[in-house]
């Protein structure tokens, strides 16, 4: 099975996996108590709009339809990106979500590649010595932010180093009228809390995945024979384990994307990034459905991608997946 | 049911050899404490708390800690001891209540895939796989969004995301449990398949549960917070994700409002965490004699 | 008679576990000559995989060398420092081991694991090396060694696997080759190609070979002296004649009878099972199972006595007829 076909496959499942998040999207608002007029009017009864309004409404959105026909023309619309018009903002939907997508990838990336790196380099320092201080150390460390909301870390984090100590911007994105370099700079001032906070929980998962994989490779049978060749320490480490340990992480890293995305939500809202999670915050509040299920979609689309990628990588990395 | 009754006594018997492996482990025992000493406080609470937990006192509003308010109070002047205290028990209702639909849900679930195998195994666990990818948590904001925010629904809601994990877990100890000799000896000698499921796969199966479900615990805490973060809560009980979310409007001016809240989450959900790993470990005595 | 090139004076392992103190070995001496092949034989829990372990200085914890000494070539293994038994490994002294498929990196070619070890021990570059593997993986008789030099362990099979870790091991031309239960894992057909193989390994390349298996047929067509091991001590020692056709203790004489021959109508076992290696019985660890022990074996262990020429039993009272 070469790679190509992996990916085609992956692709494969994907699109499918697209095609029923759409499906339950369609199913919860048919689902949800009321009339979906009510949700589209957002919450807003019928009786205060004029009779005609109603009907164009009811039209367009094909509610006097069969549901398997509401249900095609509902997909129709996703892949047209016909998303509709936001009632808060009064703009088309899909336009608000791309304006704000890129902020959000950008957070999410930055948080993911914090947790990554860290966490995985850590966790396999912690194996080469298992129990000593270091270890001990970091173990409890990832413990402790294991089980702590980081959201709330990140509201500790504004309070100390923003308002006590006024080192970093507590909230938003760019300072106001920052142009060329100051933007950049001031971008990234605002960055740097969101993202390690997005990414210290990350940190403490991957920090002990890592260092139970390797220990469990390191008691594996191969290592003997590495040892039997004349390794040294390092040569068994990070030429034999290494490679082994990382592998199925892969896997998990995958399964964890979801958990990455919905952390990039909470970040924005305690640091009001102005990203789709954002957005999604402000519209549940205000019961802005059409936006809701956009934002809904994206980040549908989002975690698929990401599980399908780290599935791709690891059947590109793993030699008994192609062979 | 007798079947199950016996079974249980037999987890029982071995529990007191796990028990003595368990309070080897120091942290773990704290731990135990903890939740218990929190439980108390969730139980007791109308008699601990000093204040009504929804009584304002706009004169006192964002007082530091002090001798009246020890933890302080909030931006209406509600006591913020009185509320962690009353928070407590949103964490234990909502912590049990999700795990134990997890486990009804999973269990089922699981011990329906792993034993019979075939076109049932196949369906019920590509569903799991679509779980697995899908942003859960979204699905569950959405849902509270449209079906309104009342902790029962909250709980429903997390349950219902929650168990393809605990499912897939039962299925892969079935899996491997029914390949072993002592099942296939059970088989051999024409047990019927309820004993096979009861007497002999399950109770072996339910350590590595156990463990889950305390960790299933404390995420399900967490998921609840971060919901009420976001204003999703039951705005009608006192939960911790609320205070939290409480804290977000006066910002930087009372660094007691989220501290309390935010930390007793942590506790709490560390604890369980803590407890499972201790559970987990006296499991797996033969590992710690590589210490 | 010119030096052994191994010679293991009363060696001493054990295992500090939760359940108590494991002697996997407890006082084992023997010798190998220049271009011998010696074979190990013992049940489980007879502490040959441990003694060849601790030749290596590989016993993984919990276990410890206690005592004893293993010379090679003069020099005595168990005084060295960890970078000079580093050094010994794979060049002077190399390994392989029982199952192919876990003790080979899955995800390394098996061209770069068998290079890996020319590389570190002979310092040749990767172009160099490479073109060594290719030409060890013809010596053990791999075929289209120059393209399988780039395949996965998991596209060999069993049998080839096992020459890959034979490769490994002979990559750097030893001196002394540890064969650890290199048939076990084996079907009867591939088994007997790696006694070929490994027969020519020693005629051939003239490389002193220790093998270790708990199957007689295998020692027997191979070895040429032959350590009879029981719960961590020898029982006899001699040339593969000496122990298979006049072996004099108990031990040895039971082990042989329990070989299925055509025509016996039940299978004879030896009476009793093996006891649990922490709780080793006093004095002959044999004894509890022995047809002719008396008071004497429980109270004393038997020194080993050279009882014929080169032929040495560790017992009271040994089977002379």
């Amino acid at each position: 099975m070469s790679l190509t076909s992996i990916i085609a496959k992956k692709a494969a499942v994907g699109f499918i996996l697209f095609i029923i998040t759409i499906a339950v999207n369609f199913t919860l608002i048919h689902l949800a108590p009321g009339d979906p007029i009510t949700y589209l009017l957002a919450g807003q009864t019928a009786e205060g709009f004029p009779r005609g309004y109603i009907d164009e409404i009811k039209a367009k959105y094909g509610l006097d339809q069969p549901i398997p026909i509401q249900f095609l023309a509902y997909t129709g619309q996703v892949f047209r990106g016909d998303f509709g018009d936001s009632f808060y903002h009064g703009k088309p939907v899909l336009d608000l979500v791309l304006e704000r997508l890129p902020n959000t990838l950008i957070l999410t990336g930055v948080g993911f590649a914090i947790s990554v790196t860290f966490g995985l380099l850590l966790g396999v320092r912690c194996a080469k010595k298992p129990y000593s201080k270091f270890d001990n150390f970091f173990s409890i460390f990832s413990l402790i932010f294991w089980s702590l909301p980081f959201f709330w870390v990140g509201i500790m984090f504004i309070i100390t180093f923003s308002i006590y100590y006024k080192l970093l911007p507590a909230q938003g994105m760019v300072d106001v009228g920052a142009q060329g370099f100051e933007y950049l700079a001031s971008y990234l001032r605002h960055l740097t809390l969101p993202a390690i906070t997005l990414g210290l929980g990350g940190i403490a998962i991957y920090l002990r995945l890592a260092r139970a994989s390797m220990l469990e490779q390191l008691n594996l049978d191969y290592i003997k024979t590495a040892w039997a060749k004349g390794c040294s320490f390092t040569e068994v480490f990070y030429g034999h384990a290494f490679k082994n340990a990382l592998l199925p992480l892969i896997t998990i890293i995958a399964l964890r994307m979801r958990f990455l995305i919905m952390g990039a939500l909470l970040v924005e809202t305690t640091f009001a990034w102005p990203g789709i999670g954002r957005l999604l915050y402000e519209s549940i509040r205000v019961r802005d459905y059409g936006l809701i299920q956009c934002i809904f979609i994206f980040y549908s689309i989002i975690t698929i991608v990401l599980s399908m990628a780290a599935d791709i990588a690891y059947a590109a990395v793993d030699p008994r997946l192609r062979k | 049911m007798s079947l199950l009754k016996e079974s249980l006594l037999e987890t029982l018997l071995s529990f007191k050899d796990f028990s003595r492996r368990f309070v080897r482990h120091k942290f773990a025992v704290l731990s135990v404490c903890i939740v218990f000493g929190l439980a108390l406080l969730a139980v007791f609470a109308d008699i601990i708390s000093p204040y009504p937990p929804l009584e304002q006192d706009l004169l006192h509003r964002y007082a530091a800690p002090n001798v009246l308010h020890l933890f302080g109070t909030d931006r209406f002047g509600r006591d913020i001891l009185s509320r962690i205290i009353y928070g407590a028990r949103t964490s234990f209702y909502v912590g049990f209540s999700v795990v134990a639909i997890c486990l009804l849900m999973g269990v089922t679930v699981g011990c329906v895939s792993g034993y019979f195998g075939g076109m049932p195994d196949e369906l019920l666990m590509r569903t799991v796989d679509v779980f697995l990818v899908l942003p859960t948590f979204f699905l569950v904001l959405v849902a509270v969004a449209l079906f309104g925010s009342s902790l029962f629904n909250v709980v429903i809601i997390i349950g219902v995301t929650s168990w393809p994990t605990i499912a897939r877990l039962i299925r892969a100890e079935f899996l491997s449990l029914r390949e072993r000799d002592f099942v296939k000896a059970a088989i051999v000698s024409r047990a019927s398949r309820s004993y096979i499921i009861f007497r002999e796969i399950l109770p072996n199966a339910m350590y590595s549960t156990v463990v889950q479900s305390t960790l299933e615990i404390g995420s399900a805490i967490l998921t609840e917070a971060a919901l009420s973060f976001l204003g999703l809560g039951d705005p009608r009980i006192v939960s911790w994700g609320q205070m939290l979310n409480d804290a977000m409007y006066g910002l930087g001016q009372a660094w007691w409002d989220p501290l309390f809240p935010g930390l007793f989450i942590g506790i709490l959900v560390l604890a369980f965490n803590v407890i499972g790993d201790g559970i987990n470990d006296a499991l797996n005595p033969y590992l710690r004699e590589l210490k | 008679m010119k030096d052994p090139l191994l010679r293991v004076e009363n060696l001493q392992t054990s295992f500090e576990l939760h359940a108590g103190t494991l002697n996997a070995v407890d006082g084992v001496s023997f010798q190998a000559n220049k271009g011998e092949i010696i074979g190990l034989i013992g049940e489980s829990g007879s502490g040959k995989s441990v003694t060849a372990l601790s030749i290596m200085r590989l016993v993984p914890l919990p276990g410890k060398i206690l005592g004893g000494h293993v010379y090679f070539e003069g020099i005595d293994l168990l005084r060295n420092s960890d970078d000079q038994m580093r050094k010994i490994r794979g060049s002077k002294i190399a390994m392989s081991f029982q199952d192919p498929m876990t003790y080979l990196n899955p995800v390394m070619t098996v061209g770069d694991q068998i290079a890996e070890s020319i590389i570190i021990n002979q310092g040749l570059d990767k172009t160099k090396a490479r073109q060594r593997a290719i030409e060890v993986m013809e010596t053990v008789k791999i075929p289209m060694s120059s393209e399988r030099v780039n395949d996965y362990p998991h596209q060999f099979s069993g049998g080839m696997r096992q020459r890959v870790l034979l490769a490994i091991a002979i990559s750097c031309h030893p001196k002394l080759l540890i064969a650890d239960e290199p048939t076990t894992a084996l079907d009867i057909i591939t088994q007997a190609e790696i006694i070929a193989l490994l027969k020519e390994l020693n005629t051939h390349q003239g490389i002193t070979t220790l093998i270790i298996s708990h199957n007689l047929g295998v020692i027997a067509k191979l070895a040429h002296t032959v350590v009879i091991m029981y719960l961590g001590m020898i029982m006899e020692i001699g040339t593969v004649e000496d122990v298979f056709k006049r072996s004099r203790h108990p031990y040895t004489k039971g082990l042989l009878e329990t070989v299925p021959r055509l025509g016996l109508e039940t299978l004879p076992t030896i009476k009793g099972e093996i006891p649990n290696p922490i709780n080793r019985p006093s004095g002959c660890p044999f004894n509890p199972r022995c047809p002719y022990a008396q008071g004497k074996c429980q109270a004393t262990k038997p020194p080993m006595l050279e009882i014929e020429k080169s032929h040495y039993v560790a017992c009271f009272f040994p089977i002379m007829t």
